[in-house]
């Protein structure tokens, strides 16, 4: 299958500036962004672009952010409030992902969904719920912790064409956007 | 929403323009997939050969599309990525609906 041509619209967040680090090795990419849909696809943009420089198989990078998008959109739209502070932080260590995800946005009430699929056997088919499922389905070592007024989400995502692969310490990209799109 | 509109023989082939169908472009698919329902009859074949993202925003739009043609017109899906395709498979919604490798070539009605 040809890949696609076409590129939705890309917020400035997601230019690809030239990746820290040497050659093909995963840095450190560290996000912080104001809370919205187009930013939260900027966010996804510059990580997925990070990870192909890596040189991460297509199926791994594909996870990583289908997880990443579901945590995000679920900040967005339940945590945070529009133009709410989003930090984002993602390292590869020997063939996983590990992901932060921290929000300065309402504490989150009672415990991480279990992903149970929502059931297509009725007569209305629903347009939700598919989201958790697909986090639990894709992620490992799920952790929430309520610090200091912070949500911070802790997730792994095997990375099994990254094996090799660590993030050195001294390759750290840093971007921050403080005024939202 | 880019989405090009192609009727042959009373069905048609929607072409999907855009790479993402995400959280911040859904509605935006609703909106122009509820005009192109409009503006057409019969069943409708998304193309989404050009899609190489679609999350649960994404899908819940599609199959929104599909209760909007529904009962009487079909929504099928073609040309998927591999990405994209990983999504309906893991809600299991590849059994729901009907999935081309390629778009399926309509006949031309004779006259």
């Amino acid at each position: 299958m040809t890949p696609s041509r076409l590129q939705s619209a890309m917020p400035d967040s997601a230019r690809t500036l030239a990746p820290a680090g040497s050659g093909r090795r995963a840095p450190l990419v560290a996000l912080r962004f104001p809370a919205s849909p187009t930013e939260v696809r900027g966010a996804l943009m510059r990580l997925a672009a990070e990870w192909e420089v890596a040189g991460l198989a297509e199926e791994d990078r594909g996870n990583a952010e289908l997880v990443l998008a579901e945590v995000l959109n679920n900040v967005v739209e339940h945590a945070c409030k529009p133009g709410g502070a989003i930090a984002v932080s993602a390292r590869l260590k020997a063939g996983t992902l590990a992901v932060t995800v921290c929000d300065g946005g309402v504490e989150m009430p009672g415990t991480l969904p279990d992903g149970t699929p929502p059931s297509l056997d009725g007569a209305d088919l629903p347009e939700g719920g598919y989201g958790w499922h697909l986090i639990r389905t894709l992620a490992s070592n799920l952790s929430y912790q309520r610090i200091s007024g912070w949500n911070c989400l802790y997730f792994q995502v095997p990375m099994p064409s990254a094996a090799e692969q660590s993030t050195p310490v001294e390759g750290i990209v840093s971007i921050e956007r403080t005024k939202p799109e | 929403m880019r989405i090009i509109i192609e009727t042959v023989g009373g069905r048609s082939v929607a072409r999907i323009e855009e790479n993402r169908i995400d959280a911040a472009a859904a509605i935006q698919f609703k909106d122009r997939m509820r005009e192109i329902a409009q503006a057409t009859t019969g069943d409708i074949i998304l193309d989404m050969s050009n899609v190489g993202f679609l999350d649960s925003s994404g899908l819940g739009a599609v199959v929104a599309v599909m209760k909007v043609l529904a009962p009487n017109r079909r929504l099928e899906l073609a040309e998927l990525t591999p990405t994209v395709a990983r999504v309906f498979r893991l809600t299991r919604l590849d059994g729901i609906f009907t999935i081309h490798d390629t778009i399926p070539v309509a006949k031309r009605h004779a006259g």
